[in-house]
């Protein structure tokens, strides 16, 4: 068999180190040369072993569940498209602000306003966390301002670049502490993809990291949905 | 119940099955995630993405193209290359620096094929030449490119080229190919 002058590139392809047009390229190439297909297949045996040099890592005792819980929702989710019969977000929002406490669900309209104000009434914020869009939500940002008063927590979140909500669909803002999450507020997007919520926790809410995720409904206590952003 | 079968369960809509994997790979993809995000929470992120991919793509998965293991730590693999490169652009700095070593916390009680296949896995690459295995480490565990890594390491391109090939080469002969004689010996040859 020749060898394929091409040969050398199915290292970058298997490392995924190729610009996305590349990949294509080479993708196609792939299923014409039967030489790049075969050094493709040993690269491809040895870099399967590597995870394996790692060991294993024992998880945090809650992410099995949250794993659960997110699969059962994604099944869910499918169901309920199928029947297209999904319940409005502003109802289950407002009955989620009572269930969790929460201080204030900041509409669309004046966020801007309200969070200068926020800002304003709370000039010591303590914490600012920029949050970045993972691959599901590529484009997207959040920044979330934290103070902590001597009866609470008060945290505002504002995040631009936001895909667009199905009905009845939140998003929801996550505190992360040692593998446990706590809902940090709901909210929901304009058409630019533009929102926030402005949130009062009754208590010293820390975190080690944030977490903005796309829920089937403003109801839940736990994550069900997909990751949207992570903080920075 | 293999991992065929909770495949299937799983492409069937099962989502009990999800436990089942998540019990059986769950800490070996919840390490490789911290080893190349040197981060604990973006690891579980990684970890909970993974696992919903299994079951998104449960019906796509094909026992004769591989193992479901095999399946399960690529999937972990690209989703955790994904999030570094997203990181990484935000803040570069956070991923200078790579541990060459395993993690300490690194569990030793898994499976024992795969802890046998990992301590074997692991001495393959300590007989690297340090320059091989350091150039393979930064593109597989770092998600760097080629061109990063001649920057990092401020030698020319070519030469990370020729690291990183000569490496997996290298790996190959100490680990697959022995791997491939001994099945086609017991006339059973690799589904990859």
């Amino acid at each position: 068999m020749a060898a394929c002058p091409r040969v050398d590139e199915a290292i970058l392809y298997s490392l995924r180190q190729m610009p996305s047009g590349e990949e294509q390229a080479f993708a196609a190439h792939l299923d014409t040369c039967l030489a790049c297909r075969l050094k493709l297949q040993e690269i491809q045996e040895t870099l399967d072993i590597l995870p394996l040099t790692v060991g294993t890592v024992e998880p945090p005792p809650g992410l099995r569940d949250q794993v659960l819980a997110r699969v059962a929702a994604e099944a869910a989710a499918g169901a309920q498209q199928k029947r297209r019969r999904l319940p409005p977000v502003w109802a289950a929002a407002a009955v989620l602000a009572l269930g969790l406490g929460i201080y204030s669900l900041v509409g669309l309209q004046g966020l801007q306003e309200r969070l200068a104000g926020f800002q304003q009434a709370v000039p010591h914020v303590e914490r600012s966390v920029g949050m970045l869009g993972t691959e599901n939500a590529p484009g997207a940002v959040a920044r979330v301002l934290v103070a902590y008063e001597s009866t609470g927590t008060r945290i505002s979140l504002q995040a631009q670049g936001m895909p667009p909500l199905e009905s009845g669909q939140a998003y929801q803002l996550w505190l992360i502490k040692d593998g446990q999450r706590r809902s940090g507020g709901v909210f929901v997007v304009d058409a630019s993809g533009t929102g926030g919520v402005a949130t009062w926790l009754p208590d010293r809410a820390e975190f080690d990291a944030l977490g903005i995720t796309r829920e089937p409904d403003a109801l839940g206590q736990q994550p069900r949905g997909i990751k949207m952003l992570s903080s920075i | 119940m293999d991992d065929n079968a909770l495949m299937s369960r799983l492409a069937a809509g099962d989502q009990a099955a999800v436990a089942g994997l998540y019990d059986r790979y769950g800490r070996q993809v919840y390490a490789l995630a911290s080893r190349m995000l040197q981060d604990a929470s973006a690891a579980e992120d990684v970890t909970q993405e993974v696992f919903v991919k299994v079951w998104r793509n449960a019906p796509r998965f094909d026992p004769e193209r591989g193992r479901a293991a095999t399946w399960i730590l690529h999937l972990a693999y690209t989703t955790a290359v994904d999030l570094v490169r997203t990181r990484r652009k935000a803040a570069p700095s956070r991923f200078d620096d790579l541990s060459d070593e395993p993690d300490p916390t690194a569990d030793p009680a898994g499976a024992a094929e795969s802890a046998l296949l990992g301590a074997q896995a692991r001495a393959a690459l300590m007989r690297l030449a340090p320059e091989q295995r350091q150039a393979v480490e930064m593109a597989y565990f770092g998600a760097m490119t080629q061109q990063e890594i001649a920057q990092k390491l401020d030698i020319p391109l070519g030469t990370v080229k020729s690291r990183v090939r000569l490496g997996l080469d290298a790996l190959r002969q100490l680990l697959v190919a022995p791997r491939r004689k001994e099945a086609d010996a017991h006339g059973r040859l690799s589904p990859r």
